[in-house]
């Protein structure tokens, strides 16, 4: 939806991509579905096999199922964590719970799609993860930016707070706009926006405001951190 | 055996029994008269009492399960009774007053496990009302507790006249100190029968209370799944050739799911959010349209928020008829001071400069409809652009100004 369909993957080559999920029929939709644009060079159903198919396969971009059996995909990004050979992951899953979103992008998805998503909108959060952009869909936007907004004591700690640009390019993208149309309401370059994204990612990832810390929590995330 | 033991009210019946046939048997052995006027007074009000109450419960008991273990009492009395008479006749009068104190006692535990196990009982059949119900109110039994009332009375009224009895015979007989002795034991058995009585009938109430709670809850799961799960999966198998009517089947059955074990508000919506998800769920069906709606926070649906519903709902329908195919996006952010409500699409817009006459009457249907509660629209478009709706009520207008 964030989607913008001027857009086309940088290169000619077809991004390559690892499908980790424990439910065979839904592997094989999601691949015929990429089939046309993708190329699926592996498939995984639990985290420890996934380790070992995307060490192997080296993909572009990983499709990382939330719940899986034996540790769930945060599992597999953990393993992958500050990694230099780390694939891009795109997390997906049936949940769009704020519980299960923010976990996954704290522990370094760089996007987040639920599995009733389009198969266009689909291959756009692919591609744009696979060039490195932050793929935020307008309600894991509208998350953050409810994360960010609750009042927090600690403010000082520049982390734990939204510039109000980012916050302004957030609030855009839970109301639907894509990238270039941001740029053009707020004047200023996509490449920016992307900037100012993939900033609210990092503070995503590394702050330690109270909302998100529980967010992780309840998914185990902080127990094998610290 | 052990399981009689086991029966609270065996244990009470049991233990009163003893301690009135050791208090009968002691009164048999002291020598000393009382008044002729206050024995025969004493018994004439208490006969009436155990004749009126206690053997018709006894009797009541005895035809049900329940109550079998109630049997004991019936000899106990008629001993109690037999020794009265024997002692009456030979002019023993302190002996009178004792035995019918202790039958008064005896009487009065009789009553208040009677109520106890009525109130335990009904506790665990009892149907789903609110705490405060489940905890006050018995089926089929009086809401006052007036046996536990009687016995209590019939209790204080025993001891007054065993004391009165006693008392003055304390002075350096051993047999009344033994006596003293036996009715110190007999009050701490009933301490120790009444209050495991108590904490049990606690207990069990707390163990039905939960057991109800959980059947509750079960129960409305139950029936949400029912009237939305099984309604769609129904309607999914009647029009299993529409592939497209089924889709949309599926997916408003989705998000209402979604909404559900999210702890949203339910969609008959009582509050604002509730109402823009059904809104949404809404126009999905009859227009056969995608829309991707997020709500933060959550108001009361009041008269400015039914309006702004409306104007939601007006815009998502333009949307749906202007920009058909593409991505539609609700975000609201509501809470007790205002709301805003954004409304986008990816169509092709237009210049609101140069509205055409058709559309004229929804863009003033939805700029009248916010005015009129004193709330904001702003319709924002242009060619190849999009359109964006964007609903503003109390201090989201000051925030948008501000902005």
């Amino acid at each position: 939806m964030t989607g913008d369909s001027g857009r086309r993957p940088s290169g000619a080559r077809r991004p390559t991509v690892v499908i980790v999920d424990d439910h065979q029929l839904f592997r094989a939709g999601v691949r015929a579905e990429l089939a046309a644009a993708c190329e699926v060079v592996g498939e995984a159903a639990a985290p420890a096999e996934a380790i070992a198919v995307i060490a192997a396969a080296a993909p572009d971009v990983v499709l990382l199922d939330v719940h899986l059996p034996d540790g769930g995909g945060l599992a597999v990004l953990e393993a992958f964590r500050g990694r230099a050979d780390a694939p891009a992951f795109l997390a997906l899953s049936v949940s769009d719970a704020a519980e299960d979103v923010v976990p996954m992008v704290r522990a370094g998805a760089r996007g987040y799609v639920t599995k009733t998503i389009e198969t266009p909108a689909l291959l756009d959060a692919i591609a744009r993860v696979r060039d490195g952009e932050p793929y935020l869909s307008p309600r894991l936007a509208a998350f953050v930016l409810q994360a960010f907004s609750a009042p927090e004591e600690r403010a000082d700690d520049e982390l734990d707070q939204l510039t109000p640009r980012e916050r302004e390019v957030l609030h855009h993208l839970a109301r639907g706009y894509p990238y270039k149309r941001i740029a053009q309401r707020l004047g200023i370059s996509p490449r920016t926006v992307e900037t100012h994204v993939g900033s609210v990612l990092r503070k995503l990832q590394l702050s330690s405001r109270h909302e998100l810390s529980h967010w992780a929590a309840t998914r185990g995330l902080l127990g094998r951190e610290e | 055996m052990s399981a009689r033991l086991g029966d609270p009210a065996w244990r009470a019946t049991a233990v009163t029994g003893l301690a009135l046939l050791a208090a009968l048997a002691l009164a048999l052995v002291a020598h000393d008269r009382g008044p002729r006027v206050a024995a025969v007074a004493v018994a004439a009000g208490t006969l009436p009492v155990v004749a009126l109450v206690l053997v018709p419960r006894a009797v009541r008991h005895l035809r049900g399960d329940a109550g079998r273990s109630l049997l004991l009492a019936l000899p106990v009395a008629a001993l109690a009774l037999a020794l009265l008479v024997v002692a009456g006749l030979d002019g023993r009068r302190a002996v009178l007053l004792l035995a019918m104190a202790a039958l008064g006692a005896a009487a009065g535990v009789v009553l208040i496990g009677s109520e106890l196990r009525q109130r335990t009982a009904n506790a665990g059949r009892r149907a789903a009302r609110t705490p405060w119900q489940r905890l006050t109110a018995v089926e089929r039994v009086r809401s006052l507790p007036w046996q536990a009332g009687a016995g209590a009375l019939l209790i204080g009224w025993s001891a007054l006249v065993g004391i009165g009895t006693a008392g003055p015979r304390l002075s350096g007989s051993g047999v009344a100190w033994t006596a003293l002795l036996i009715a110190l034991i007999g009050l701490g058995a009933l301490v120790l029968v009444l209050v495991p009585l108590l904490v049990g009938a606690a207990a069990r109430g707390d163990r039905d209370r939960l057991a109800q709670a959980r059947e509750d809850e079960r129960l409305r799961v139950a029936a949400h799944l029912h009237d939305s799960v099984l309604q769609t999966l129904a309607l999914v198998q009647r029009q299993a050739s529409d592939p497209a009517a089924v889709a949309r089947l599926a997916r408003g059955q989705e998000r209402a799911l979604r909404a559900w074990m999210a702890g949203e508000a339910e969609l008959d919506a009582a509050t604002l959010g509730g109402a823009l998800h059904a809104t949404v769920d809404e126009v999905e069906r009859h227009e056969e349209v995608e829309i991707e709606a997020t709500v933060l926070g959550d108001r009361a649906l009041d008269e400015a928020g039914r309006a702004l519903v409306a104007a939601a709902r007006e815009a998502l329908r333009n949307a749906a008829r202007h920009a058909p195919g593409s991505a539609i996006v609700v975000f609201a952010e509501l809470s007790r001071d205002g709301a805003a409500v954004w409304v986008r699409d990816e169509g092709g817009g237009f210049d609101p400069a140069r509205i055409p006459s058709e559309r004229r009457g929804v863009r003033d249907a939805i700029v009248g409809r916010m005015a009129g509660v004193g709330g904001e629209a702003a319709i924002d478009s242009s060619p190849g652009a999009g359109t964006e709706v964007a609903l503003r009520l109390g201090d989201a207008i000051d925030r948008s100004a501000s902005a």
